[in-house]
């Protein structure tokens, strides 16, 4: 068949596919057709674009004929390619199955990150409560001395003095911006080969451990555990799943397997996604309890011991057995 | 063709080509849409500057922790709104027509948009929040295959032309000519071509290409394109 006489068979064809592109771009995200278009006949048009241009191709048709279906069967791909947005099922479903699974398949590195975090930390908690003066070496005595203060029974100006609602919102947004960030940014350097996750891991866990430990030392237990042990619970754990996530990616870069390198951390960029948006999750709800919980004055210490006894089983609860046995839908 | 476009075969078993965006433009992008986090971040400031003198203290205060909460998602988040409500292009990306789709040729999901979005604070290393654009992902970009940074590594992602260059000039009319020998369907194609691009270049140009095919339809300038612009008739024609 020569070209003239394929055009002219099929332009209103190709004219229609076209002007119903155009209609769908235009209405954006919401999947509409032109009027007399439906699923059905667009699967159906594009089939026949898609072997029209193949057509086109074996048959050496002019660059401009090509180019002109190439057009429309890439309108076409994207068009069928399209992902609806995210309904509240889906969300429901990603809380109680898709995140804890995540999870739990990634098991190992979960087990790595939490010793390089919390088992760090406990060690460096114990060793300053054995030997008090390495606190000195490690964090500033400048700095110790502003954590001090805020933890001062006698003195109770920032974190125990009593706030207005006011404030705690403003620290609820200091607490998203500043601890999220932290976690995204522990997940994301993972890709150095997992030595930035691992830094970041490290160094907030020698710290946060440095100041239990002095803290224990100078006597402010009372003022300072009731305060961390409920937002402790989501946050602390927060960490240790962008710890596991960055540990993914640069595992995935280490030890690609079959994969090559590129492909090996496209691969494990998408499936530990779950875990990273589930982080930030943690974090936010962390920052909740810190800024209007944790900070309140009314609450007894005993109230906020159990209360965080309450989270922290409800956190480990929640890991180990939300989801099983549903995660395939 | 371009050494920037790249394939993509789909299930139809059709092949794909798309034009990947170079740093260039993806830098002009980037700096259209710094610009306006810059006039956000610049018009907050104001509103925060004015609201303290105005407001009293226990509603300042209420402010700045909606505005940090704010901050976060502007801070994280922008792009990957952008990406996926408005068919994978930021406002920057969308002046200069390119958009960011996954290395399948799909449009971009939820999580490649997250994941090239999140890993962009690498890319920015060195230099965080001062250059932000000439960290180690313009090293990527300039060394690495098809323009990725990180971040457009581990999503799977690439950042293509969102309009096709399509030439919609068609040969011009003439009389058709069978050729005096058999072509194939290459040197067929190269002659429609020929005549389809007669009208953006120059007549010497024309002359020139047409003189090359002398051993073919035995003239010389204007009527050897004449010549081939009838052969090119006969080609797509249907007779």
């Amino acid at each position: 068949m020569k070209q003239q006489t394929f055009e002219r068979l099929h332009a209103k064809f190709w004219d229609d596919f076209e002007s119903m592109l155009e209609v769908y771009n235009k209405k954006g995200t919401s999947s509409g057709y032109s009027a007399n278009y439906s699923h059905e006949r667009f699967i159906n048009d594009y089939r026949l674009i898609c072997q029209h241009y193949s057509l086109s191709k074996s048959r050496a048709y002019s660059n401009n004929l090509i180019g002109r279906l190439h057009s429309l069967a890439m309108g076409g791909h994207q068009v069928l390619y399209k992902r609806d947005n995210i309904p509240l099922g889906r969300i429901l479903h990603f809380i109680t199955t898709e995140f804890p699974c995540a999870v739990r398949r990634e098991y190992k590195l979960m087990i790595v990150s939490i010793l390089l975090f919390f088992g760090v930390m406990f060690a460096s908690a114990s060793l300053i409560v054995a030997k008090p003066d390495l606190a000195y070496s490690v964090v500033s005595e400048y700095q110790l001395k502003g954590i001090e203060n805020m933890y001062d029974p006698g003195e109770r100006k920032n974190i125990g003095r009593k706030r207005d609602s006011d404030s705690d919102i403003l620290m609820f947004g200091f607490y998203i911006r500043n601890n999220t960030g932290i976690g995204l940014g522990t997940f994301a350097s993972g890709i150095i080969f997992g030595v930035g996750t691992i830094f970041i891991l490290l160094f907030n866990a020698i710290f946060i451990g440095v100041i239990s430990g002095h803290i224990i030392n100078v006597g402010f237990i009372d003022t300072f555990f009731p305060f961390v042990v409920g937002h402790g619970s989501f946050e602390l754990t927060a960490i240790a799943l962008a710890g596991c996530a960055g540990l993914k990616l640069g595992m995935a870069l280490l030890n690609p397997g079959r994969y090559s390198r590129f492909d090996s951390v496209k691969r494990s960029a998408l499936h530990i996604m779950p875990i990273v948006i589930g982080m930030m999750g943690m974090f936010i709800i962390a920052a909740f309890i810190e800024a209007f919980w944790s900070s309140s004055t009314f609450l007894s210490n005993e109230t906020k011991y159990i209360t965080g006894a309450i989270l922290w089983t409800f956190v480990i609860i929640y890991f180990l057995f939300s989801g099983r046995g549903r995660a395939h839908r | 063709m371009l050494d920037t476009q790249i394939k993509i075969e789909t299930p139809e078993g059709i092949e794909l080509g798309v034009r990947i965006a170079g740093p260039v433009v993806r830098g002009f992008a980037y700096f259209i849409d710094s610009l306006i986090k810059f006039v956000v971040y610049f018009a907050l400031y104001f509103l925060v500057l004015f609201s303290y003198a105005g407001l009293s203290e226990s509603s300042f205060n209420v402010l700045i922790g909606i505005l940090l909460i704010l901050m976060f998602f502007f801070e994280w988040f922008y792009s990957v709104f952008f990406e996926i409500f408005k068919d994978g292009a930021t406002p920057g990306k969308k002046v200069m027509g390119i958009k960011v789709i996954c290395d399948s040729g799909v449009p971009i999901t939820w999580s490649s948009s997250l994941t090239r979005n999140i890993v962009r604070v690498v890319d920015m290393l060195p230099f965080f929040y001062f250059f932000p654009s000439c960290g180690v992902g313009l090293l990527f970009i300039l060394f690495g295959k098809n323009f990725k940074r990180i971040g457009d590594i581990a999503a799977g992602t690439i950042v293509v032309h969102a309009k096709e260059k399509n030439n919609t000039h068609r040969i011009a009319e003439a009389e058709p000519l069978v050729p005096s020998q058999p072509l194939s369907l290459d040197d067929k194609k190269a002659i429609v071509m020929f005549s389809e691009r007669l009208n953006s270049m120059s007549e010497p140009r024309a002359y020139e290409l047409a003189d090359i095919l002398e051993i073919l339809t035995d003239e010389l300038g204007p009527k050897g394109v004449e010549k081939l612009n009838r052969y090119a008739n006969w080609v797509v024609g249907e007779k």
